[in-house]
C-alpha cells in the first residue's frame, strides 16, 4: 500500500505547487486589470485617451502616493534643464501605460503652462524614459520644474541628446493624452 | 622615367586633395554644429517667458475679480503657482539660460524679470492677502515684461534668421568645394594609377 500511496502524494504536492505558481504569476496580471485607486490627495497627473482602466470618468487621475506605489527606477543623468549630473527617480512610461491599460502609438505630454508636445512610441521604445517625481532623492517643487518631469537617460544613451529630445523633456508635467 | 614622375605628381596632388578633404570634413562638421544649436532654443525660451507672464497676468486678474471666499483662496493659490512657474523658468540652474548668453535684449529681459521676481516674492504666501494696489502694479509690470518678451522674441527671430541663412550659405559653399576637391582627387588618382600601369608595361622585364 505505501508504494501505491507515495506517488499520489508527490503528485498532489506538485499540483499544489503548480497552482501556487500560477496564482503568483497571475497576481500582477490581475492587479493590472484593476484600475488604480482614486486620488485621495492633490491630483498630480491626469491620463486621458485610449486606456482601459479609468478611475475617474474615462480618465485616470493620479495623486503622488499612487504614482509612488508603482514600480520605480532611479538613475543618474545629465538633463538639458539642469547643470551637472542629477539623480532622478520615477515611474517608467511603459509601466505607467501598463498600469492604466494602455499601449499608445503616440501621446501628448502637457505641462502646467500649456506646453504640449507629441511623443511617439519610437521616442521611448527601448529606453527607460521616466515620469520623475524625485530629483536627487527630494520631491521636485514647482520652482524646480516639478512636481513631475519627463526624463530621458541621456548619460547612458548619448544618442538621446538630440534637439528633438530636449523638446520632449517636459517639465511641470500635468497631463498625458494617449492616442 | 617621365611617366613615373607624372604618376608621382598626380599621386601627390591626389594626396593633397585627400588631406584637404579631411580638413573640409572638419569645417562642415563645425558648420553643422553651429546650425544645430542656432536659434531654436533661444526663441522657445523667450516664448516661454512671455507665455508664463500672460498666465500670471490672467491669474492675477481672476483673483482680483473673485468675490466668493472659497474661490478667492483657490485663486490666490493659482497666482502663487503661476508665479512659481515663472520663477522656475528663470531659476539659476536653468541649463537653457546659456542659450540666451550674448543676446543683449534677452539678457535685459532676464534681469528685469529677476528684479520682478525678487520684488514680489514676499507676497507669494497663501496666508498673505496683498493690497489691491500692489496687485494692480504687479499686473502692470508683468504686462510690461510680457511686451518686452514679445519684442525680444521678434528681434531674436530676425537675427537668428539672418544667422541661419549665412550658415546655410556657408554649408552650400563648403559642399561645392567638397565636390570639386572630391572630383579632382578621383581624377588624379585615376591618372596616377594609369601612369603606374603604363610604367609597369614599359619597364624592362628581366
Amino acid at each position: 500500500m505505501p508504494y501505491t500511496k507515495r506517488p499520489t502524494t508527490v503528485m498532489t504536492k506538485l499540483w499544489i505547487l503548480f497552482a501556487m505558481l500560477v496564482c503568483l504569476c497571475a497576481l500582477p496580471v490581475l492587479a493590472a486589470m484593476h484600475p488604480l485607486p482614486k486620488p485621495t490627495t492633490d491630483v498630480v497627473l491626469k491620463i486621458s485617451g485610449n486606456l482601459s482602466h479609468p478611475n475617474h470618468g474615462d480618465e485616470v487621475w493620479l495623486d503622488l502616493d499612487t504614482l509612488k506605489s508603482l514600480p520605480s527606477i532611479t538613475y543618474e543623468t545629465i538633463s538639458p534643464w539642469n547643470q551637472g549630473v542629477q539623480s532622478f527617480t520615477g515611474v517608467q512610461l511603459s509601466t505607467l501605460f501598463e498600469a492604466v491599460g494602455a499601449n499608445p502609438a503616440s501621446f501628448d505630454a502637457i505641462a502646467m503652462d500649456n506646453y504640449r508636445v507629441t511623443l511617439n512610441d519610437s521616442d521611448i521604445a527601448g529606453y527607460p524614459v521616466i515620469v520623475a517625481y524625485l530629483q536627487n532623492g527630494e520631491p521636485i517643487s514647482i520652482r524646480k520644474r516639478g512636481p513631475l518631469r519627463i526624463v530621458f537617460p541621456n548619460s547612458r544613451h548619448p544618442e538621446l541628446q538630440t534637439t528633438r529630445n530636449k523638446k520632449l523633456t517636459v517639465w511641470h508635467l500635468i497631463k498625458l493624452e494617449l492616442h | 622615367m617621365n611617366i613615373r614622375w607624372a604618376a608621382a605628381v598626380a599621386g601627390l596632388i591626389a594626396l593633397s586633395c585627400a588631406i584637404y578633404l579631411l580638413y573640409l570634413m572638419v569645417l562642415i562638421d563645425d558648420t553643422r554644429q553651429s546650425l544645430h544649436t542656432e536659434g531654436v532654443h533661444e526663441f522657445t525660451s523667450i516664448q516661454q517667458i512671455d507665455r508664463n507672464l500672460d498666465n500670471l497676468i490672467a491669474s492675477l486678474v481672476a483673483y482680483r475679480l473673485a468675490t466668493d471666499t472659497e474661490q478667492v483662496d483657490a485663486l490666490r493659490q493659482s497666482y502663487i503657482t503661476r508665479f512659481d512657474i515663472f520663477y522656475s523658468a528663470l531659476s539659476v540652474d536653468s541649463g537653457w539660460m546659456a542659450y540666451l548668453e550674448g543676446n543683449q535684449s534677452a539678457q535685459q529681459l532676464i534681469e528685469a524679470s529677476q528684479h520682478f521676481l525678487s520684488r514680489y516674492e514676499p507676497l507669494m504666501n497663501k496666508n498673505i492677502v496683498p493690497e489691491e494696489s500692489l496687485l494692480v502694479r504687479m499686473g502692470e509690470e508683468a504686462r510690461d515684461l510680457s511686451q518686452k518678451a514679445y519684442k525680444t522674441a521678434i528681434a531674436l527671430s530676425a537675427t537668428k534668421t539672418k544667422a541661419r541663412d549665412s550658415l546655410l550659405k556657408r554649408m552650400a559653399r563648403l559642399l561645392k568645394i567638397l565636390w570639386i576637391t572630391g572630383l579632382v582627387f578621383l581624377l588624379m588618382t585615376t591618372i596616377a594609377i594609369g601612369f603606374l600601369c603604363l610604367s609597369f608595361k614599359k619597364a624592362p622585364t628581366a
